[in-house]
């Protein structure tokens, strides 16, 4: 019976372990010159690997994009949910905007002044919830 | 050693693709070759290891400490890739698992042994990369000596003194090993 440590598996792994040990020990300048007897072309074996990398970094940003767009979507239908049709009552207003301001995610588009409702005027609320219907935070009431 | 301390331990995905940006030549060459020894191990392609390894030092996933040279780096993140990949073969695991059975006081209990990683398949795939690399030096007993030393864990003097090489015929004969052995990854990736 074959045991682990000599499994061909095993075997694979210690010599490949070992070809890479070799290759740390390889000057610069031997890898240099091993490339251009190995590669047809020194410079495309180079730019292989560079395109590599750029195809990373490319599918990375990507993924980072629609990533953020599937989170600025969901946060627009959340919002979409819970908004009223239209707004007319100051108390409404009020309680709509105490409601925005309590979620984090929303707090970042109002500014800390805001913040405290009791100290705005009647006029700084519907404006503010104007600005932020305009902003895309919450629908438009008449839409 | 505080939290602070042990956070700034690894680079940040910025830091890292500023490391690898800053890579010469001969390091581009070197990471190649590196991906094309493991790439061997999985019956990958090289391109893809490599194009994983940058992917998951970006994400983040895989955290580089801040006095590693990169390239060992993605190195451990490439062999990491291969062994996820040899794991992740396409036998069920559990077709292979080993019951045991053991008399005890409250009757008869069934346990199982779980085989090691690989499956007979896996086993199998890299028996034949074996195969195919040692028929590329049939004729070549010194790069054979080398080799079987070497599969099976003998320390670099024992393999020299069987072989009878000093020591830098046993550095070249190595060297053209591993030269073949990146040439065999290659080809074997395209078929």
């Amino acid at each position: 019976m074959t045991s682990k440590m000599n499994s061909p598996r095993k075997k694979l792994d210690r010599l490949a372990d070992k070809l890479i040990d070799d290759l740390y020990e390889t000057s610069d300048e031997e890898i240099m010159s091993e490339a251009k007897e190995d590669y047809a072309d020194l410079n495309t074996a180079v730019s292989d690997v560079k395109n590599i990398w750029q195809f990373a970094q490319q599918a990375i940003g990507k993924r980072r994009l629609q990533t953020t767009k599937d989170s600025f979507k969901k946060e627009r239908e959340s919002t979409r949910k819970e908004a009223p049709s239209k707004v007319t009552d100051i108390n409404e207003a009020r309680l709509l905007l105490r409601n925005l301001i309590n979620k984090t995610d929303i707090t970042e588009k109002i500014t800390l002044a805001a913040r405290n409702l009791d100290d705005l005027s009647d006029q700084d609320v519907f404006n503010i919830l104007k600005d932020l219907q305009e902003l895309g935070a919450i629908p438009n009431g008449d839409s | 050693m505080n939290i602070l301390d042990a956070s700034c331990e690894t680079l940040n995905p910025d830091e890292t693709r500023v490391a690898i940006e800053s890579l010469r030549d001969p390091d581009w060459l070197k990471l190649r070759k590196i991906a094309s020894i493991h790439a061997s191990r999985c019956k990958a392609n090289w391109e893809d290891i490599l194009n994983e390894a940058f992917c998951r030092a970006l994400e983040d996933r895989r955290k580089c400490k801040k006095n590693l040279n990169i390239i060992v780096f993605l190195d451990g993140t490439m062999r990491s890739i291969a062994n996820y990949r040899n794991k992740a073969s396409k036998s069920d695991p559990l077709e292979h698992v080993i019951p045991i059975f053991k008399e005890t006081d409250e009757g008869l209990v069934i346990t199982v042994d779980l085989p090691d990683n690989c499956t007979p398949d896996n086993e199998l795939e890299a028996q034949q990369t074996l195969e195919s690399f040692e028929e590329l030096f049939d004729g070549d007993d010194e790069a054979t000596m080398v080799l079987m030393g070497h599969q099976d864990n003998l320390p670099p003097n024992e393999i020299q003194e069987l072989a009878g090489l000093n020591k830098t015929q046993y550095a070249t004969v190595l060297r053209r090993i591993r030269r073949r052995f990146e040439k065999l990854a290659t080809e074997g990736a395209t078929k």
